[in-house]
């Protein structure tokens, strides 16, 4: 493994019962680069995604997250996650704690840091994210896209090496996409190594050094956006981005 | 103010917020509160007079035997009203009822364990104090009124024959409260481990337990017990009935609190873990304050139950409020006064389980100002 690349997967493979999900996956990613994985719905992004910090558990072939590889060792697992950040479709922002409280949460609870420390990593984080204003309220006082940039805030209190985006603009209003991606603009230009889920397809075109294509459980292609949008390789990833532009 | 000046364009005239206008309360507004709510149908009619016809039939009787005839001063049966209440046995025996046995010079210890108690009340309701100082005191609570009820460390030790009364009740009503959430929680999370074995355990428990009546396993605390310990051996009857009063009740509340586990959403658990947090904090600051927020009414229901419970300990002989007020009118002196008593007791009950319950609805209005 090269020291540069921070994420592999090898051969990865995992079912849902009889349901083979993943199939045979490999892929590397290098420190810095911003890869979108898109694919039609039921192929497989989000599993493949959530497997990468065992939200999910793959069943055969490895996965290696700067260095540490991930197995049973429950010590290893929370190493891994403290190297990855992830933001969800559905925010997953804690509803009984302030904004402030979300994001300290980590800093707290999984490094042990004190609460003023905590706070002031917090408030750095969150006027990066061009919420400190709001740091008192409780996340359903906000609008999803101010509670998804309160969650990206959250990721990164951790300092991690890698974020994951699980379609981190999928549920929200259109007029809020804009804000989130924004932020996402910012952390890609800033050589954070991003993986992202997505259907935004201009933040793909226009930011991600390699788009992965799934289709049915496997990585059917991986080119960088020029290529993957003038001239896609397969069949199936045209009429998937004929059919997603087209609107 | 951009889209203040467009609104302005549209309909030629500013739009401001403005508080609501308040209509001041009238007679006529009362009225019409009246017909709309009591008089509304024939039938709704025809229900409020048959209750107000009711009222005043059984009402004036009532207050009239509880109070406006009823005897409250005096010192022997001679001295009641026939046809009335008698008040006199119950500020006689008032100190019994509230001491029991306890010995008289020890009497300061009642009085301060109650004091720590009844201290809950302005601790529960503040809201400046950090959650954590109150896990802590509910913690030690149990820990303080056993050493000061019961004995032990410094303090002389008291026998269980002479604790009674309400001092008994309370002892074992707060110990059991307290001490039955952790352990309730315990196995809410035991029944939904990964582990097998933890799992099969706590919900055959759980199951177990819940099919049997407690009564049958305070009979088998103070009987069927001893059977099965080497003679010589003898635990507490106070210990014993805190036991079953504790891990049964517990199983009640396992079950309310798995329902609340199970309505966290999942993401949640995950949003944690992706962090790198652990299964035990996940759980500690992320899941748990959430359930137990989500089950506030049942487990207050609960609670309240488990503190009525206590009343069945009578049969094992000890006599807590009820038995010690229901004993003292068994007295050849005041035998023949049957209602008294129950109303002393339902009264006393009603205050302890009101005061819960009204605990239970501030937590409720508290946590509904965080949810939006």
């Amino acid at each position: 493994m090269s020291e540069q690349t921070v994420v592999k997967l090898d051969q990865v493979n995992k079912w849902y019962g009889k349901y083979h999900a993943l199939r045979d996956i490999d892929l590397a990613v290098a420190k810095g680069e911003t890869i979108v994985i898109c694919g039609p719905s039921g192929s497989g992004k989000s599993t493949l995604i959530r497997c990468l910090n065992n939200l999910e558990q793959h069943d055969e072939g490895g996965i290696t997250i700067c260095d540490i590889t991930i197995s049973d060792n429950v010590k290893d697992i929370e190493k891994i996650r403290r190297h990855t950040g992830m933001v969800f479709q559905h925010f997953n922002l804690f509803p009984h704690m302030t904004v402030l409280d979300n994001c300290t949460f980590g800093l707290r609870h999984v490094l042990g840091m004190s609460v003023v420390q905590a706070n002031e990593v917090a408030r750095d984080l969150l006027n990066k994210v061009k919420i400190g204003d709001q740091e008192q309220k409780y996340p359903g006082q906000l609008s999803g896209g101010q509670q998804q940039r309160v969650a990206i805030a959250r990721a990164l209190t951790m300092s991690p090496d890698i974020m994951l985006f699980d379609e981190p603009t999928s549920a929200l209003d259109p007029e809020m996409i804009s804000e989130v991606l924004e932020i996402m603009r910012s952390l890609s230009k800033d050589g954070m190594t991003m993986i992202c889920v997505t259907h935004e397809m201009g933040f793909a075109k226009e930011f991600a050094d390699r788009i992965v294509f799934m289709e049915a459980g496997s990585v059917i292609e991986i080119s960088p956006p020029e290529e993957f949008f003038v001239k896609p390789k397969t069949e199936r990833a045209k009429v998937f981005l004929d059919q997603i532009l087209a609107h | 103010m951009n889209h203040q000046a467009s609104i302005e364009k549209i309909t030629g005239k500013p739009i401001e917020a403005r508080a609501k206008k308040s209509i001041p309360l009238s007679f006529s507004r009362v009225v019409v509160w009246i017909k709309r709510n009591l008089f509304n149908t024939w039938l709704d009619s025809l229900v409020t007079l048959a209750i107000i016809a009711l009222l005043c039939l059984l009402l004036p009787k009532a207050l009239d035997w509880l109070f406006f005839s009823a005897t409250f001063s005096g010192t022997s049966r001679a001295d009641c009203t026939p046809g009335a209440a008698c008040w006199i046995p119950i500020r006689q025996y008032m100190d019994y009822y509230i001491y029991g046995p306890f010995p008289e010079s020890e009497q300061w210890r009642v009085n301060s364990a109650f004091a720590v108690g009844l201290f809950a009340f302005p601790l529960l309701f503040s809201q400046r104090i950090p959650q954590k100082w109150i896990v802590v005191y509910i913690l030690v609570l149990p820990v303080v009124l056993w050493l000061l009820l019961k004995g032990g460390f410094i303090f002389e030790d008291i026998s269980t024959s002479a604790l009674g009364g309400l001092t008994l009740t309370f002892f074992l009503g707060i110990i059991a409260m307290c001490l039955s959430l952790p352990v309730a929680i315990l196995l809410a999370l035991g029944r939904r481990s990964q582990l097998p074995i933890l799992r099969w355990a706590c919900t055959g428990y759980i199951e177990i337990i819940r099919s049997v009546p407690v009564i049958t396993f305070l009979f088998m605390a103070s009987l069927v017990l001893q059977l099965f310990l080497p003679s010589g051996v003898s635990i507490d009857v106070l210990f014993r009935v805190l036991f079953v009063l504790i891990f049964v009740s517990a199983v009640y509340k396992a079950e309310i609190i798995r329902g609340a586990i199970q309505a966290v959403p999942k993401g949640q658990i995950e949003a944690s873990y992706a962090m790198g947090c652990g299964y035990w904090k996940t759980m500690a600051y992320v899941v748990m304050p959430q359930a137990l927020r989500n089950s506030v009414p049942a487990l207050i229901t609960n609670f309240i139950g488990l503190f009525k419970e206590t009343t069945l300990v009578m049969i094992l002989g000890l006599l807590e409020v009820m038995g010690a007020i229901n004993a003292t009118f068994h007295n050849a002196e005041w035998l023949g006064l049957h209602a008294e008593g129950p109303i002393v007791i339902s009264a006393f009950f009603f205050i302890a389980c009101f005061s819960i319950a009204q605990y239970g609805a501030h937590l409720e209005r508290r946590i509904k100002r965080t949810k939006h």
